[in-house]
């Protein structure tokens, strides 16, 4: 970027047309991603048992609705079915994708470090506790508890890689040492809960999308957005960190707050999205993936790259959770990791030579 | 010298005493006899057996059937009936306070599950379910360790199959307690009671349409819309009374989530929902709230019907059901929650003249479920019913005649 940003004169011309193209190259493949996005939104809006398609739907949505059935398929069934997973699928995307950068490492994401389990564990004591003395309701109690338990994961996982200089390798075992010590705390959790708060705590263990609603994706809309635009301002930086911790630091940046911060922020983006719908792995895994092949490391892109392709894999899950079985709505988090795995399988052995590090 | 006499003699009583004792213990075990469990299995069980494990705790109301005292005969079980049905275990508590002191063998899952402590409790006999959340025919491993420690290992079910093994099952329980007779009066009641159900059917008019019904399980708990069950369970009963479950020819497996969208488009004639929830645990939790009724149906022995109903109604308004209110069925007050844990019980006899009553109103005007509750209660529990265990989300259900002479209409467009 600083060989970008000032050019010697003589190759001016050839750098910024090479620089133009870099750009709209990739101003191109979002805009295929997005194109992706929309179709599969749609197709997703347009799917269900009933015989309404999405013109149908689209009318309904633009000159109201007279039908109450109709209504309730198209405002509590269908839309936020298909918006929470495009917006559940964005966060997990955009907190893998920063996850990965910080941390420096391919394998990160919100579900393999443990960050998930946290969360989940959070989520779970707010079911088991009876918190109802707060007068807030589960819809806040939820996320914030999660979030309250991300975090701290998150925080334990930096000052691990950072106090005790850890390797790579080392920050990615203790994650997954900690996501398995959080998932037996979990475990244990369930022995102590009633067997009301025990179904609860199982079924929020498997993600679905069954339990989306308006408000909810309203919730976890505003988040993202606030994400969104906080992770704009460290783009640069971020990319900065992908060159080398010591090249970042030697341009000033402030590697050490960027890596609190950022996840700070993962935290917030996975306790929200975990809290409505359970957990859903591998998109956080495989959408940054699927984002850096397509867009590279120039975070302008690669942040924004990575929330659709999450958004699209988890809309495109969402349509196979429908339709597999028409009728029977499958636990999407199922669906994912069948449509993740082979994926990622995929790009691993596609990019087996090249060093993903 | 003395001492030393008095040693031997000690030494020689005791020699005496445990020789008769052992003997008298040989002679219990050597009197045993072989038994076929549901699960097809030749197993020996010793006669009157004493030392008894239950997989759940669940089958303790299966176990009073047939003896009368079952709580001291039973050496370990899972914690399973206080977790989920804690009216009916405290019933059992207030009736045998000994049932606190019973070791906990495991939580609510056959994962939980110690063999290890199950052999130190020296039990002769371990009474498992082919299906369910104890330890199942599935659990090989658990059978066969027990097995070689000498427990004899027999297969209820209540569940998988429950309206033709529930007989099978009882009589079993009737030849491992000894009791055959109390078995064979309950059988007896048992068939006669399903009987009346089969007769009413019969004398229907068969060219009519058989009504649909969908059935929701754990109204209000599951964050979901809409888990059902299609096969065994309560199914069985909506099968036994031949109505049209219309989730059975989409789900593929034994229980699964239907898509609301489904149920708005192909309209089931009736809803029956069923109610896990306790008000036990909502009520400890929320003596503050003025409105102390739980947001998912609860229904049982501690449960009046006025709060059954107003809990259904909770259950319904909660966002992730609000569609199931848009159902005819629920409009027209064709709508009815029932005790979710009929699905593992002998008890299920009364759940299916409830679902015949519910399906086919004027068919079985007569018959009242309520006194066949009492009857069975009355004859083969320890104590007598008390609470709800069934109940319609309107106080008046309309007479239902549309129900038994229209076709159903899956047009989805009803408007």
């Amino acid at each position: 970027m600083t060989a970008l940003a000032n050019p010697t004169p003589n190759t001016k011309n050839t750098l910024s047309g090479q620089y133009n193209a870099f750009i709209w190259k990739r101003v191109l493949l979002l805009g295929v991603l997005v194109i992706a996005l929309v179709l599969s939104l749609i197709t997703d809006i347009a799917t269900g048992p009933a015989q309404l398609g999405i013109l149908d739907v689209l009318s309904g949505l633009v000159y109201g609705i007279d039908n109450p059935t109709t209504e309730v398929i198209i405002w509590d069934v269908r839309m936020p079915y298909a918006l929470m997973a495009l917006i559940v699928g964005a966060c997990l995307g955009l907190a893998g994708a920063e996850m990965q950068t910080v941390l420096n490492n391919p394998l990160a994401s919100p579900f393999t470090l443990g960050v998930g389990a946290a969360a989940t564990l959070g989520a779970s004591l707010v079911i088991v506790l009876d918190l109802s003395w707060t007068g807030l309701s589960f819809n806040v109690l939820l996320p914030a508890s999660a979030f309250v338990f991300a975090s701290a994961a998150s925080i334990l996982i930096l000052i691990l890689s950072r106090t005790l200089g850890a390797s790579i390798h080392t920050v990615v075992l203790f994650g997954i040492a900690l996501m398995f010590g959080l998932n037996a705390v979990v475990g244990l959790l369930q022995f102590v809960a009633d067997a009301n708060s025990l179904q609860q705590i199982v079924f929020w263990t498997m993600g679905s999308l069954a339990r989306a609603s308006m408000d909810k994706v309203a919730i976890v809309t505003v988040v993202f957005v606030i994400c969104l635009i906080w992770s704009v301002g460290h783009v640069w930086s971020l990319t900065a960190l992908r060159t080398g911790e010591d090249q970042a630091r030697s341009i000033g940046i402030n590697v050490e707050r960027i890596r609190l911060l950022v996840l700070l922020r993962v935290s917030l983006l996975t306790a929200i999205a975990l809290a409505f719908v359970g957990e859903i792995g591998f998109i956080g895994l495989v959408g940054p993936h699927i984002a850096r092949m397509m867009l590279g490391e120039d975070h302008r892109f690669f942040l924004p790259g990575s929330a659709l392709a999450g958004a699209l894999l988890l809309s495109l899950s969402s349509i196979a959770s429908k339709a597999l079985i028409p009728g029977v709505i499958l636990p999407v988090g199922i669906v994912t990791a069948l449509v993740g795995i082979p994926l990622f399988i995929s790009l691993i052995m596609s990019r087996g030579r090249g060093a993903m590090v | 010298m003395y001492s030393v006499f008095r040693c031997l003699t000690k030494s020689l009583w005791l020699v005496i005493t445990l020789s008769v004792f052992s003997g008298i213990s040989l002679a219990e075990t050597s009197a045993s006899r072989t038994v076929v469990d549901l699960a097809g299995r030749e197993v020996t069980i010793p006669v009157n057996a004493e030392r008894i494990i239950i997989g759940e705790s669940r089958y303790i109301p299966a176990l009073a059937i047939v003896e009368e005292d079952p709580i001291s005969k039973i050496v370990g079980m899972l914690a399973d009936l206080k977790l989920t049905a804690p009216g009916t275990y405290r019933q059992f508590q207030d009736r045998f306070p000994e049932i606190e002191n019973i070791p906990l063998i495991g939580h609510t899952s056959a994962d939980s599950f110690s063999v290890e402590q199950v052999l130190t409790l020296r039990a002769e006999v371990a009474i498992f379910g082919l299906e369910g959340h104890g330890p199942t025919a599935r659990h090989a491993h658990v059978v066969t360790q027990l097995e070689q420690a000498g427990v004899a290992v027999v297969f209820l079910d209540f569940r998988k199959n429950p309206l033709a093994n529930t007989p099978k099952s009882i009589a079993l329980l009737g030849k491992i307690f000894g009791q055959e007779q109390r078995a064979e009066a309950f059988n007896q009641f048992y068939r006669e009671q399903l009987q009346r159900v089969t007769d009413g059917l019969a004398q229907r008019n068969s060219s009519l349409a058989p009504p649909s019904v969908f059935i929701h399980s754990r109204v209000g708990i599951m964050d979901m819309c809409c888990e059902t069950m299609v096969r065994g369970m309560m199914a069985d009963f909506s099968d036994h009374v031949s109505a049209n479950n219309i989730a059975k020819p989409i789900v593929p497996g034994a229980a699964g989530v239907m898509n609301l969208e489904y149920l708005l488009t192909f309209q089931p004639q009736v809803y029956i929902a069923t109610a896990v929830g306790s008000s036990d645990t909502w009520a400890a939790g929320h003596t503050s709230h003025a409105d102390n009724i739980p947001p998912y149906i609860v229904l049982g022995s501690d449960v009046s019907e006025d709060v059954a109903r107003a809990s259904f109604n909770n259950a319904l308004s909660a966002s992730n059901t609000r569609g199931v209110k848009q159902l005819e069925a629920v409009k027209q007050g064709q709508a009815y929650a029932i005790w979710h844990h009929f699905y593992n019980t002998p008890l299920n006899v009364v759940a299916v003249q409830v679902f015949a009553k519910w399906l086919y109103p004027d068919t079985f005007q007569a018959l009242d479920p309520k006194a066949t509750l009492d009857e069975l209660y009355r004859r083969f529990q320890p104590f007598p019913v008390k609470g709800t265990y069934w109940v319609s989300l309107n106080k008046h259900p309309p007479k239902p005649m549309a129900l038994v002479t229209t076709m159903p209409d899956n047009t989805g467009n009803q408007q």
